[in-house]
Order: C-alpha cells, then structure tokens, then sequence
C-alpha cells in the first residue's frame, strides 16, 4: 500500500507543482512569418546613440481574429497580417521591445523570409545584421532571403494575402522561368558568408503595392556588402552559365525570317574548364541545353522539317550568347566571382588556387571566358506545318 | 473451500470420480429408510416450494419409492415417460417378490432394468445429492437400498446459439456461444472432433456452483502452461461466479495493469483457433463468454478474419488496426503538445489556421481536450446503457450537440472536434472491446503529460507504456511476444500475416509439444 501512496504522491507533485512548462496556445502566440530590415531614417533614429547605423526592422505577423459574423466576410476581406515596426541598434533589442507592446510574445519558429533593404545592404555588413536570425535556434535555416531595391517595409506592404507568402511562393518559381535565381536560405547565405565567398541574392522590387522579382544583389564576399544589381536579363544568362535554369523561354529570332521562336527549357547542364598557362588563367564553358519549340511567329516555320528546327536552334543559341555575354561583362566590372569559376579553378589547380585566392576577384576581371553553347529542340510539341512552297 | 475437479468428460463416459470431502464431517449419509432420508432431504431443501416430492410404490410391490426434483429445472416429460411410468407400470409384470429381499440386486436390476434415462449416477452424500437436486437432477430414493439415484433429467430454457453481437464478422460463421454450457461445449466438439481436444470439469462458487470447462489440446498444450492455469483456477474462492469476468480477475497475472491478461470472445471458431495454437480456454456455464488464455497484445488487434481473408487484405486490414491503435492512444496527446508546446512543428499554413480558428476558445488545449474526450466517453457509454433505438438519439442528439453547438459557442475549436472523433472512430476499429477499453483509458493519461510537458511528456509516457508492457506477462507468456522476447518465427502471424501455407509451426511463444501445423508432404 505505501508503493501506491508514493505512487499517488508523484502523481500530485506532477500535476500540481509542475504547471505546463513553457506553454503557450498556439492562438496566443505573435506567429512572426516575414522579416523586412531598413536603415532606419535618420527622423526616426533622433533620440538612439549610433543613430546612423540605426536599422528599423519590420515584422509581419498573422493576425488571428476570424471573421465575426458572416456580413464581415461578405463586405470585404480583413486583413490578415500585421506589420510592426521597432528601430534600434541590434536586431534582439528591436524584437524584444515588441513584447513591450503587443499583448502576444513573438514567436519566430514560423519566419519564412527576410527582406534586407538596399540602403541597409550597401553600408552595413550582412553578416552582422542576420547574425542573430542565424545564431537562434528559434529561427530555421530555411528562411528564405531576399533583397529589396528601396524599402523593405513596403514588400511585406503589397496587395496580397499574406505578402510574406507571396514572396516565398514566387521564389520557388524556377521551373517556370529563368529569370528567378534558386532560393537562398539562411543556412547557405552564412555558409557562403563564412567561406569568405561572393554570393547573390534574388532582389524585389515593388511599385505601387505589387512585387517583382527582376533584380540580383551582388554580395561582395569579405566584406558582405551590396555592391551592384544584375537585371532580369543578366539573371537568365547566370542561370544559363551556372547550369542552373530548370524551365523558363528564351526568345530568339529566326535568322531567315525574323520572327519570333520561344525555346522552352527542360534542362540546361554547363562544364566549366579552367586552364592556367604560367600566370594566365583562362575559362572555358560548355554548355549543352535540351528544350521543346514552345511557340512560334515564323509563318513559313515548318516544325515537321529538321532545317527549321535547326535554324530554331541556332536562333537560341544566339540569344543565349548575348544574355551570357551581358551577364560576365557585368560580373567582371563589378569583380563578383558568382558562377563558380573560382570552385573549378580551385578543383583543377589546387596549389595555384592557395597562391592566387587572396586577389581572385581583380583576377576574375581580367580574365578571358569562352563559351559554347548547344541547345537541342527534343520535340515540338504538337503542332507543325508544312512549309509553303515558294 | 476450493473449486474442486470432479471429472474428466473426456470420453464422454459419466464416471464419477469425485473424491468424499474429508473437510465434509457434518454431511450425512444415506441410509436404508427411505422415510428419514426424506426427512433429511426436506429438512435442507424441504421449505422450498419448487422442490417437489413425489412418492408411489414399486409397481405391485409394497416397496416404497421417492422422486425429488425442482420444477423448472427439469424436463418433466422425461420423469413422467421414462422414469415414473416405468417404475409404476412396467416393473410389476416382470419382478418377482423374492427378489425384493435381496437389496443389492434390487438396486443393480432398477438400475440396470427399469430406469430408462441415460445418466445416471448412485450418491450416497446427502450434499452432493442436494446439489444435484438443485442442478436440476432428479433425485430416485428406494426403500432398503442405501444410496440415491440421481438421474440426469436437467433441463432449462437456452438462449438458442445466435451471430455473436459484440464481435461480427464480415467473412466467417456466424455461430456464437450462448448461455448453455452443454451447448457452448457442443459447438467446440463440433468444430474439432479430435480426440485431443479435454475438457476438464470444474466447480466454480461455492454457492453458484457453477460448472467450468478448462479446455485444451492433450499433446499440443504445454503442460506447465495447463498447471499453471489449474493451480489458478483452484485458487478461486468466491461463492459466487456470475460470469467469466469473474474467473478472469482471480486467474490474471497483473491485476493493476489496464491491459486485459485473457482474452474474453464469444466466438467458437477464435476459441478453436487458440486450442489448436496451444493455448487454453476456459467455458463458464451460464454466460457467452470464454476465456483464452493465454494472449499476448498483438492478439487484442486481430480478428479471425484476417485469416479468412485472402493474406494481403488481411494483413493491410491489421496493419491499419496497428495505425487506428496508435491515433487511438497518441493522437489527442500530440494534438495537445503541438498546440501548446510545439507550434514550429506544424506547417505554416496550418498553424495559422489552427490559431484561427482556436482564436477566442477560453480553455487551454489540455483542458479543451480532456473536456471534449470525456464528453466523447460519457455519450459512448449514455449510447451502450440505453435501450438500442434510444442509445441512437443519444448519439446523434449528443454528437451534435457538442459537434456543432460547442463550437459555435466558442467552448471548443473545430479542430478539436475533428480530433475527437477520429480517436473515437480508431478506438472502435479495435476488434477486442476490452482492449479498446484499455487504450482508450492510456489516452488520458498521454493527454495529461503532453499537457504537462509536450512532446517529451508523450515520449515519456510512451516509454513508461513500453516498459510496462515489456514487463506484462499472461501466464508465462511475455505480453508483446514476438516482439520482445524476439522470435521471428511468431513474425509471421504479428503485424502482417503471411499466407497460412508459409505458417508451418505453431506459435514457438506457446512452446507447445507438437509444433507442427502442416503434417503432410511438405
């Protein structure tokens, strides 16, 4: 009988003495789901010490009232999120003082994705700002980043739903097109940022209340700083040079007629080969592309006949070029080493690699690349015609 | 006073082999007058109205003869035909007087001449002849013969042998046990007419007196296990033994585990099924439910229609029972640790709909989840007690009611509900009532330490469950065998069951004697 009694007696201290450790109801929680960080505007930082590195960072959270009654649903949609704004020096000083003013504490294990703002990534270190996101394990390393050309606040603004979804939707947009760089989390921005090594990151744009992903932020490596924007066109030839572009239409023109041939993309593979002859380095990239004749304005076009198709590819292949072309003349300007060439040379020239990594970026500039491209049309699709006989 | 073993009704012989009960000393023996054995059986059971004594004469003779019986009991029929009728008319013609003089011939030549009832027995005990009486036999004194014949004229109404409502089968027979003993024994020798299924008698109560059955298969069973299982059944020490549940309790091994230690069914062919796998069964007269013995936890989620399905929906059909187990018990407890522990761990999505919708509920998720699932029992229960077209409304009524009417209150959150009724649902998928039971009772305690500390509570109670069942044992037999101890062998017939021509062995668990199913070619 004593058994049962302490038994008993373990029974009570758990249920009564214990409490619920570290429990909260899921709708008493502040669900944090996007991050926007800006230099904070020098009215708004007047009273803060180092009030010009002052950062405002904005959060959206989800707001948790349904709608009452069903006339509220009816007249129109609530919103759906919240976004709070704090500005201070350190990112943690900024997130705890909401807990000064909302009635539910912050809660970061659902924050999908970081915007940095462009003021903020040209003169501060990204390392030093998304230290803390990085470092706490509330947040996960599948939170996505981006940078916005103005302010960040304003793309968890736009006339969506829930923006933050909005922007993480259309990131993983790739097999659509090619004008979108794969995304980058948290995780591989601070691998990449460890490693000393140039990254990109996708860039926003909004105007008005609506997002466009048409830009690329050069990081320069080192120094984490924002140092230029690749557009639409030079992130399709990265694409295309990296090996990375896994759907999307490349527009060319028919040599013959000048009309229109939209090759689709299914795959796309590159083989960068480095050669070093004494201190002369030189690249070398193939690349071998299969895709389908999605669409075509060539009114003569005959899809049936392997001359047309042949011509198709060839039109492709030129425009790639040109895109390719655009894309390197940038990236050796700003001396950003993003496609992989310096991991190749260092694969193939390891000895070299330890001599020559310190100036590689002003290198890269210099240095000579020569292109290959080869794209085969698989098929196309459904629909050909006969040529017109002349 | 014990359950004592009275015979072997192996061979379907009456031989009476019960010992005289030393312990006995006040019982009186039969004497040669038939007036003060009257007396003596008046004076026990005499106040009775429906005890009826009927006294004539031996044919022509002036000997004097009794019948005692209880109506009700008996098949009156049978005493008037076979017994009073051959005694008063038949004898006269063909005894002659001087036999009377000679009593042991007198009651050898009754026995063997004149009673035309096929069971027959002489007692001399005046106890064990009161007993019989009012077992429903009757009892044939005889002037100057010194023991009393009790003739086996018992005959009562029986529920006759209907589909077994607490476990209906799709695929299988549909006979099930009723309440008769004699026809509950009928249906196991019908279904395994081999000379290696015994029975064993046993008196149960010692004021119920109720007759027991422990059946086995001679030279499949093993020994130990039936030694085991007989030194139990003579421990039992109630003067009462209504139902099987009350042999269940004495013989159990563990009687604080919620994990029920025999198997109860109200099947034929599962109780066929068992012998046959070594194990033990015990049949209790007056109630539908035998005892197999013994089980393990992987038999609490199995039907005998996996085996008369074909062997792959079988073993998905028991895989799912495995599945609807786990919701059954985890389920709520993991709803709760998500909600209020773990909100990472939900997809984004979700949890803010969940948030939503949880949005203006006034309980925590611990008590929104004890409250619901007690409501969810109590509407289970209200249903089971009622009488069948009432217990529906209480279930519709009640569903409802708390389904649609709790949440528009804003007393509990839809997803709750949902939660609910799918562990309800899953714990009605598990064949066994006792042991859906038995998960349904864990769930509230998984619940309370996912209240406490989330999924580590859950964890912690997992183990805590683990560990007891590895501990468990059901007559020997360790309770999640094959699983631990390890055999694979007994793999084949756990979580999958494979084709039964691959089951070649009996259950290496039961260590039985002959452990081969299949004696032919192979």
């Amino acid at each position: 009988m004593y058994r049962f009694r302490y038994l008993i007696l373990i029974i009570c201290f758990c249920l009564f003495l214990t409490g619920c450790w570290d429990s909260h109801d899921i709708e008493q929680l502040n669900i944090h789901v996007g991050t926007a960080l800006d230099k904070a505007s020098s009215s708004t930082s007047n009273g803060k010490q180092q009030s010009k590195n002052a950062i405002k960072l904005t959060t959206q959270s989800i707001f948790n009232t349904q709608p009452t009654t069903e006339s509220d649903q009816a007249n129109q949609e609530p919103q759906k999120y919240i976004n709070i704004s704090g500005v201070g020096n350190s990112i943690i000083e900024i997130v705890q003082s909401f807990s000064q003013e909302n009635e539910h504490p912050s809660y970061g294990q659902h924050l999908k994705v970081i915007v940095i703002g462009e003021a903020l990534a040209k003169t501060m270190n990204i390392g030093e700002i998304l230290d803390q996101h990085s470092r706490t394990y509330e947040i996960r390393d599948s939170c996505i980043l981006l940078v916005a050309e103005g302010s960040a606040a304003d793309t968890l603004n736009i006339h969506t739903d829930i923006p933050s979804f909005t922007l993480i939707d259309i990131d993983q947009h790739q097999y659509k097109t090619a004008k979108l760089l794969p995304p980058l989390t948290i995780g591989k921005a601070v691998s990449k940022m460890a490693a000393h090594k140039d990254f990109i990151i996708q860039g926003v744009q909004t105007k008005k209340g609506k997002i466009n992903f048409n830009r690329a932020a050069l990081i320069k490596g080192g120094t984490n700083r924002l140092v230029g924007f690749l557009n639409e066109e030079e992130i399709e030839g990265l694409n295309w040079l990296m090996g990375k572009a896994k759907g999307g239409i490349i527009k060319g023109r028919d040599p013959k007629t000048g009309g229109l041939i939209m090759y689709e993309i299914v795959s796309v593979k590159n083989k960068i080969t480095p050669y070093l002859n004494g201190d002369h380095i030189s690249f070398d990239v193939n690349i071998e592309s299969v895709g389908r004749l999605n669409e075509d304005w060539v009114l003569a076009g005959n899809a049936f006949s392997n001359k047309f198709i042949k011509r198709a590819e060839i039109a492709t292949e030129k425009e790639v070029r040109r895109q390719i072309h655009q894309t390197l003349t940038k990236l050796q300007k700003y001396q950003i080493d993003v496609a992989g060439f310096n991991e190749q040379f260092r694969i193939h020239y390891p000895k070299e690699w330890k001599r020559m990594k310190k100036d590689w970026d002003k290198r890269f500039s210099h240095v000579p690349i020569t292109y290959h491209i080869h794209t085969t049309i698989r098929d196309y699709m459904v629909k050909g015609r006969k040529e017109i006989s002349k | 006073m014990k359950g004592s073993q009275k015979n072997s009704t192996n061979k379907g012989e009456n031989t009476n082999k019960t010992e005289e009960k030393p312990q006995q000393a006040k019982s009186q023996h039969v004497t040669d007058d038939i007036h003060t054995n009257i007396e003596q059986i008046k004076q026990n059971i005499g106040h009775n109205t429906d005890v009826i004594f009927r006294s004539f004469q031996l044919g022509t003779t002036k000997l004097k003869a009794a019948i005692v019986y209880v109506d009700g009991l008996v098949d009156k029929d049978l005493i008037q035909d076979q017994i009073l009728k051959s005694m008063i008319y038949d004898l006269s013609s063909i005894y002659s007087e001087e036999q009377l003089s000679d009593h042991d011939h007198l009651k050898d030549w009754v026995n063997n001449n004149v009673i035309s009832v096929s069971d027959v027995k002489e007692e001399k005990s005046f106890d064990n002849v009161i007993t019989s009486i009012l077992t429903g036999s009757t009892a044939l004194l005889i002037d100057n013969i010194n023991t009393i014949f009790i003739l086996g004229t018992t005959s009562y109404k029986t529920r006759s042998i209907e589909e077994p409502i607490t476990e209906s089968l799709v695929r299988g027979p549909r006979e099930g046990f009723n309440e008769s003993l004699a026809d509950n024994r009928a249906l196991l020798r019908r279904g395994l007419p081999d000379p290696a299924l015994t029975m064993l008698e046993y008196e149960m109560g010692v004021r119920s007196k109720k007759k027991l059955l422990l059946v086995y298969m001679e030279g499949i069973t093993n020994p130990d296990l039936l030694m085991i299982v007989k030194k139990r059944l003579e421990k039992f020490d109630l003067d009462l033994a209504l139902e099987s549940g009350y042999i269940e309790q004495f013989i159990q091994d563990d009687h604080f585990s919620l994990f029920p230690q025999v198997q109860s069914t109200e099947r034929p062919d599962r109780v066929i099924a068992a012998l046959t796998e070594g194990r033990v069964a015990i049949l209790l007269d007056g109630t539908p439910f035998a005892l197999i013995a013994p089980v393990t936890f992987s038999m609490m989620l199995q039907s005998p229609e996996d085996y008369y399905e074909r062997w792959i929906p079988g073993s998905l059909i028991r895989l799912l029972r495995y599945f609807a187990a786990f919701i059954t018990v985890f389920v709520p407890s993991i709803y709760v640790s998500f909600i209020s522990f773990h909100q990472g761990l939900i997809p984004t999505k979700l949890a803010i709909s969940i948030a939503a919708t949880r949005e203006g509920v006034p309980f925590p998720s611990l008590i929104e989840a004890l409250l619901m699932e007690t409501a969810i029992e109590v509407l289970r229960e209200a249903g089971l007690r009622l009488p069948r077209p009432v217990g529906q409304t209480v279930g519709l009524v009640g569903g409802l009611v708390v389904g649609e009417a709790a949440v528009k209150a804003g007393i509990v959150s839809p997803i709750m509900v949902i939660i609910v009724a799918i562990t309800a649902i899953s714990s009605f998928a598990i064949p066994q009532y006792s042991a859906g039971i038995a998960l349904r009772m864990l769930r509230f305690g998984a619940m309370i330490c996912a209240g406490i500390w989330g999924l580590y509570g859950v964890i912690l109670f997992f183990l805590l469950l683990a560990i007891h069942m590895c501990k468990l044992k059901s007559f020997g037999v360790p309770y999640i065998s094959p699983a631990a101890p390890y055999r694979l062998r007994d793999w084949k017939d756990f979580i999958f069951r494979f084709p039964l021509l691959i089951m070649k062995k009996r259950p290496q668990m039961m260590r039985t004697l002959d452990d081969k199913r299949q004696k032919g070619n192979s």
